[in-house]
């Protein structure tokens, strides 16, 4: 065991600390969310770091406040991203504290940590709780703590642990887009990756093994998004009850209480010195935990929440202040692959029903009245079914309707593709829409049920027929020569795009033979087949 | 003397800059464990050449806070810096440049943020680096920033969302991915985040949704200073820049390549447009 900390200590601690990090690096980058999501702030520690061990490497023999100073030099010039800046600035304060240090006590060290928070701290413009910041702040302040209360390396370095994890764990109550994402915040996990680095090495110079470096081999195991009794949401909670206390007395010991109260609940954390513990824990018994910690000694500050309560008034506030989506889109289709399309596209709801299957200004309403907004656009997708969607806008309150005067399903699904998602009024999306719809060319292949005559053309029972837009346009006794037809008459130089969307009994060779099809006859567009899956048309077809 | 300092988001090649008299800070691009400084030790062409043949995406860094330091440094300690830089929201630059002038109090350093990337970005450095040169004061230069910063309207069209998304730069542009069928993305770049604007079944129609879009925007708008900027498709860059040209009559337009940094986030194909109103002092 050891009273100061001399270079080398320092030196090794750092190291620890970074292998730490680099063994669990990956972890840490599935954290990132804030402030830029791109998952490299695992990264960015440990390269950070990387620079300090590199630039440790042979500096033997030198004080504690050389081996500081070395550091915060080497990171800062090594720092990545904005958690390894804010790492290089907590060692630059504690490296200027430490200045001219051959050793250093436990009570420099706090002091130290203290210092390098106040730097972090005010080199960022606009410091934000929930962070990388908080968890130094809560370590540091239990730091000096630790200190005052005459705890030696290994203990103070425990405590620092721990109470950096019960940060951490706060850290989604201080950040929504952590609470969102449902993560603890990864810069913050990263710093507890370096403390418990750190508190490996103090293990083995306590056995006697401070010379060697350190292959630790430690995983941490990633930080839970809980954060004290923040309630998760949704969640099925396994205890009930948050209960947490302050318990004074004397020869208290952290770990034997941990112990027993395991048994009572889970996270559980008891952190303190053996004149006063802080204890947390969720449990079903908190009858019990009072009992047990009774025994023990003096408890102030009880606190017990029921979190199932916490979490149905949570979910009712959810519920009603969403204030919703100002505007949904609802659109017609038949098929489950259409409706999927349309869904993928930003739908908000999808009604079944099509050519040979209207639905009814009351399915308007009903879908309607569901949809949390106010401004609600309609694609019928079909002339026979516009009037029906027309007609729900006198059953529907406080509800603006426009129902767009789309007529096929590609028409359909070229608003809704092109709709400007910035735009709120209504009027201006319905000034858009003409265009939109003239921007697409479709057509469509069924089958004739019975004889007839349109057009001028002849029609037998089981004809299959070719429409542009809706005008009869072809009829052929088969169904390929139908599509090839279609499709010559529509693709012009300059379009771009062919989608076909197949109905529910094209067979994958017939779709193949279009593939090939299209391939040699107009390869300079691009194909794009869908399942629609709707009944009765085997094909609709858009060129764009 | 006022001094422009920008970071190389700005997609100002290192010969154009030394021209105008701005300095630029790299970020730094990494193919796994290879680190090449944006547009120092490695061009546009080159980024996407090594993009094609890469098994692994590119990451991106902003510059640790003493690369700032050293370049304040070189400038005479009576000189007064101006440091436009890439939107916060976007990238931690500006922390590392703050944190530098934090550290040199005795130094008249303005960090300021563009809101912006890229072609935005480069607009508001290559004005500023114009009114410095012609004596404009810190004051004249920083209201003119906050013009270029507040008008400037920028849209893009991306070949896929795939590398915004990955990169975790994709902001409110979300609600566009997980649409089923193939579609360009146009998005634009607002209040220093990416928005989604709409979609378009094809390019050609896309860029012309975007040409559309300027236009409207910019109606009534006389003088007009617009900047076209492309990842290795300069064919469509031209074509853009005439139909503006033609439809918009612009007092000057340019066109310019987007540099590693921005194209690890956009991917290749992207074209973009920035266009603002000439500032009148």
């Amino acid at each position: 065991m050891i009273h100061t900390l001399q270079g080398k200590h320092l030196k090794n601690m750092l190291g620890s600390g970074a292998m730490v990090l680099a063994e669990n690096e990956e972890m840490v980058n599935n954290l990132n969310v804030f402030p830029v999501p791109d998952g490299d702030t695992g990264t960015n520690m440990r390269l950070t770091l990387q620079a300090a061990v590199k630039a440790l490497e042979g500096a033997e023999g030198k004080t504690a406040g050389e081996v500081a100073k070395i550091i915060a030099d080497s990171t800062l010039r090594g720092a990545r991203g904005n958690s390894g800046v804010i790492l290089s600035q907590l060692l630059r304060g504690f490296a200027e504290k430490v200045a001219g240090k051959d050793e250093l006590t436990p009570g420099d060290f706090a002091a130290a940590m203290e210092a390098g928070v106040i730097t972090a701290y005010n080199a960022v413009m606009r410091p934000v709780e929930g962070t990388i910041l908080s968890v130094a702040k809560a370590a540091a302040m239990e730091a000096a703590r630790a200190a005052r209360k005459k705890m030696n390396f290994l203990e103070l370095l425990a405590a620092v642990c721990e109470s950096a994890r019960l940060a951490l764990e706060q850290t989604p109550r201080q950040l929504k887009v952590l609470r969102d994402a449902g993560v603890v915040d990864s810069g913050g996990q990263g710093l507890l990756c370096l403390f418990q680095g750190f508190y490996a090495y103090m293990e083995k110079v306590w056995q006697g093994e401070e010379e060697s470096i350190i292959s630790s081999g430690l995983v941490v195991d990633p930080v839970q998004a809980r954060g004290g009794d923040a309630v998760p949401e949704g969640e099925e909670i396994r205890y009930g009850y948050c209960t947490e206390l302050l318990l004074k007395g004397e020869h208290l010991s952290a770990d034997t209480l941990r112990r027993e109260l395991s048994r009572l609940g889970d996270s559980v954390l008891v952190v303190g010195d053996e004149k006063l513990l802080k204890v947390h824990l969720h449990t079903d018994a908190p009858g019990e935990v009072l009992t047990l910690c009774s025994r023990w000694g003096e408890m102030d500050q009880i606190k017990v929440d029921n979190m199932r309560e916490m979490q149905r008034q949570k979910a009712a506030r959810a519920e009603s202040s969403d204030p919703g989506k100002k505007l949904a889109v609802v659109a017609v289709a038949n098929g489950p692959g259409l409706a999927e399309i349309f869904t993928s596209l930003g739908a908000d709801a999808v009604i079944a029903g099509g050519p040979t299957m209207n639905p009814s200004t009351d399915d308007f309403v009903k879908v309607i009245q569901k949809l949390e907004a106010d401004k609600i656009i309609i694609l019928p997708n079909n002339k026979n079914i516009i009037l029906a969607a027309q007609q729900a806008e006198s059953l529907l309150e406080g509800k603006e309707l426009l129902v767009a005067p789309t007529r096929t399903i590609p028409q359909g699904i070229s608003v809704l593709v092109q709709l400007d998602r910035r735009e709120t009024s209504l009027e201006k999306i319905a000034r858009r829409m003409e265009a939109q719809i003239a921007a697409v060319k479709s057509a469509a292949v069924t089958q004739a049920v019975r004889s007839t005559t349109m057009n001028g053309k002849t029609i037998e029972a089981g004809d299959w027929l070719g429409l542009l837009e809706e005008t009869l346009a072809v009829v052929e006794k088969d169904r390929e020569t139908v599509v090839q037809k279609l499709l010559k008459a529509l693709v012009q130089d300059g379009d771009e795009v062919v989608t076909v969307y197949y109905g529910e009994d094209v067979s994958p060779e017939e779709i193949e033979g279009l593939a090939q099809y299209m391939e040699e006859e107009f390869p300079d567009q691009e194909l794009e087949i869908y399942e629609g899956g709707q009944p009765f048309y085997p094909y609709y077809i858009s060129v764009e | 003397m006022l001094r422009i300092v920008t970071d190389s988001t700005a997609d100002i090649p290192l010969e154009q800059a030394r021209e105008v008299g701005v300095r630029i800070v790299p970020l730094k691009v990494f193919f796994g464990d290879e680190c090449y400084r944006d547009w120092v030790e490695l061009t546009p062409e080159q980024f996407y050449e090594k993009l094609k043949s890469s098994p692994v995406m590119p990451r991106t860094s902003q510059p640790s806070p003493e690369d700032f330091l050293d370049t304040y440094r070189q400038f005479h300690p009576g000189d007064e810096i101006i440091s436009i830089h890439i939107s916060r929201q976007l990238s931690g630059t500006l922390q590392s440049a703050e944190l530098a002038q934090k550290m040199l109090p005795e130094r008249e350093i303005q960090c300021f943020d563009s809101l912006q990337a890229s072609v935005g970005l480069r607009l508001q450095v290559l004005e500023a680096a114009r009114a410095a040169k012609e004596g404009c004061s810190k004051e004249e230069v920083l209201r003119l920033l906050k013009h270029y910063r507040d008008h400037s309207r920028v849209y893009f069209v991306v070949d896929t969302l795939e590398y915004l998304h990955k990169n975790g730069r994709i902001g409110k542009a979300k609600t566009l991915l997980g649409g089923l069928l193939k579609v360009k993305p146009l998005l634009c770049l607002e209040q220093g985040v990416i928005g989604p604007v709409e979609q378009a079944r094809g390019w050609k129609k896309a860029v012309q949704r975007l040409i559309e879009l300027m236009e409207a925007d910019l109606s009534g708008a006389k003088a007009i200073k617009a900047l076209v900027a492309h990842a290795v498709v300069p064919e469509e860059a031209e074509k853009i820049k005439a139909e503006i040209q033609e439809r918009l009559q612009p007092r000057e337009i340019t066109t310019a390549s987007i540099g590693a940094v921005i194209g690890s986030h956009v991917g290749p194909g992207v074209v973009g447009v920035v266009a603002a109103p000439a500032f009148e002092p």
